[in-house]
């Protein structure tokens, strides 16, 4: 399972519902185990996004788009 | 008076004929600022007309807000008194007030704007455009060489580096600055990509703002459909480009932070998800495991074997009954039994034998009246130890009969 940063609210939001359905104890224990599993799978989804360090910076140049890095902003040293 | 003076002498007898001229000590000046400074924290600036220029102070504790947005070639009527100085014998204007005068001054259009633009509802609360709450990429228009850029920069890529930033460079103060500002949110509109745009600069004169109160840009942030969020200058300084603006940020390091979540916040707030869910199944196979265990004793009485035992108690116990009278049974039998063989010993021919009686018989049976022989007939008399063959002689019936 793999979630995108735009799709973590969306994604946050259902995992919150399946511990509230969870902890409101309602279900039969197999659709409970389902909804552990599910949990399970977006947690893991999610700290994913969380731990996707890789920051793309962009700058627009001549009306385009070019990658850079943050020490390539002139003068500025952000890595501080 | 003596007729040769000192310097000090002279310029102390002018300041006391000033000072003592009541006309001089608050009166107002109508003239055009130029030679504007801002040193040390008081103002300093000449009041000219056509011909002649005053020199003027607005020392700090008299100064507001519109005073630090004086600027060179502003029309103004300032009121305060003319003090002597006597260091460089000059005399200046002390001002308490101010008051703008003549038409066409930049303050005084900004106002203007802003009043007009406030009117047509470009500034209501009730159009400003939510953030999202998770930004995938963050547009920024700002100068590649200023501050406000990298504390951006910093604060975004700390608290939430998982975003992707696209910068436009612009112009953002001095003539052209406005249109390069508007060609950036063109950009950003054009190619829809962002999620939200930061439009922002340092902080600086009133001047070096006024960029970012142009009509035609603070008309494009308006119809703009991505959420803009600005933060332009410091706290003190409000433009109409921060009125227009979705968000207003008060520095841009504020603004980094009002568009992003804090990663360290994410992380705890699913580390706990995780704990409540992970709870909540465990709680659920806990009361599982209650509910089988009661279920196992339930089930337990149900149990064909322990059916079995109990239905061979029962017939153990049947048993046991059926026997119990079984016996009483054969007791009863065996006392009726004795009981009839002493009735019938009783009946027993021999004691009578015994006793010397004699059973007489013939072939027709046992004789017991005269009546049952005749004379001549052959009897048998049984006797204890034999039988006796005999002829009846003669027949005679008891007591005379």
């Amino acid at each position: 399972m793999e979630i995108k940063l735009k799709d973590y609210e969306k994604n946050l939001e259902r995992l919150m519902k399946i511990v509230n359905q969870l902890e409101a104890n309602e279900l039969s224990l197999v659709e409970n185990v389902k909804l552990y599993e599910e949990g399970n799978q977006i947690y893991a989804a999610l700290k994913h996004v969380l731990e996707d360090e890789t920051s793309k910076l962009q700058l627009v140049m001549d009306g385009e788009l070019k990658p850079i890095d943050s020490s390539e902003i002139g003068g500025l040293n952000i890595d501080q | 008076m003596p007729s040769v003076f000192k310097v000090s002498q002279v310029i102390g007898y002018i300041a006391n004929v000033i000072k003592r001229e009541t006309i001089l000590s608050n009166l107002t000046i109508e003239g055009e600022i130029s030679n504007f400074a801002d040193s040390g924290g008081n103002l300093y600036f000449q009041l000219k007309d056509e011909t002649a220029s005053l020199n003027c102070v607005i020392f700090r504790n008299y100064q507001n807000a519109e005073m630090r947005h004086l600027r060179n070639g502003d029309r103004v009527e300032a009121t305060g008194s003319i003090t002597t100085y006597a260091k460089s014998s000059s005399y200046q204007l002390i001002i308490r007030s101010v008051k703008r005068s003549g038409a066409g001054d930049i303050y005084r259009r900004y106002l203007e704007l802003k009043d007009k633009l406030h009117r047509e509802g470009l500034f209501d609360l009730s159009i400003k455009k939510e953030l999202p709450v998770f930004p995938c990429r963050i547009g920024i228009i700002s100068s590649l060489q200023g501050a406000a850029l990298r504390d951006i920069l910093k604060v975004i890529l700390r608290r939430y580096p998982m975003v992707q930033i696209q910068i436009h460079p612009s112009l953002v103060q001095g003539p052209g600055a406005a249109s390069n500002l508007i060609t950036a949110l063109d950009f950003f509109e054009a190619r829809r990509e962002v999620d939200l745009i930061i439009i922002g600069r340092g902080g600086g004169s009133f001047e070096d703002l006024n960029e970012f109160n142009d009509e035609a840009l603070v008309r494009r942030i308006h119809r703009m459909s991505i959420p803009i969020v600005a933060a332009v200058g410091h706290q003190v300084d409000l433009t109409l480009t921060d009125l227009v603006a979705d968000l207003r940020a008060a520095t841009p390091t504020e603004a980094g932070e009002l568009v992003t979540r804090n990663r360290d916040d994410l992380v705890i707030q699913l580390e706990d998800l995780r704990k409540k869910y992970r709870t909540g199944l465990r709680r659920r196979l806990e009361g599982e495991a209650v509910q089988l265990e009661y279920a196992r004793h339930e089930l337990a009485l149900y149990n064909p074997q322990m059916r079995l035992l109990y239905m061979e108690k029962d017939l153990t116990s049947s048993k046991r009954q059926l026997n119990l009278g079984i016996m009483r049974r054969l007791d009863a039998a065996k006392l009726q039994l004795t009981l009839l063989k002493s009735r019938l010993e009783a009946q027993d021919p021999n004691q009578w034998l015994q006793k010397g009686y004699g059973l007489v018989f013939s072939k027709e049976g046992t004789i017991k009246s005269i009546e049952d022989t005749q004379v001549g007939d052959q009897i048998q008399i049984r006797l204890l130890d034999g039988q006796l063959s005999c002829t009846v002689d003669k027949k005679e019936g008891r007591h005379g009969d």
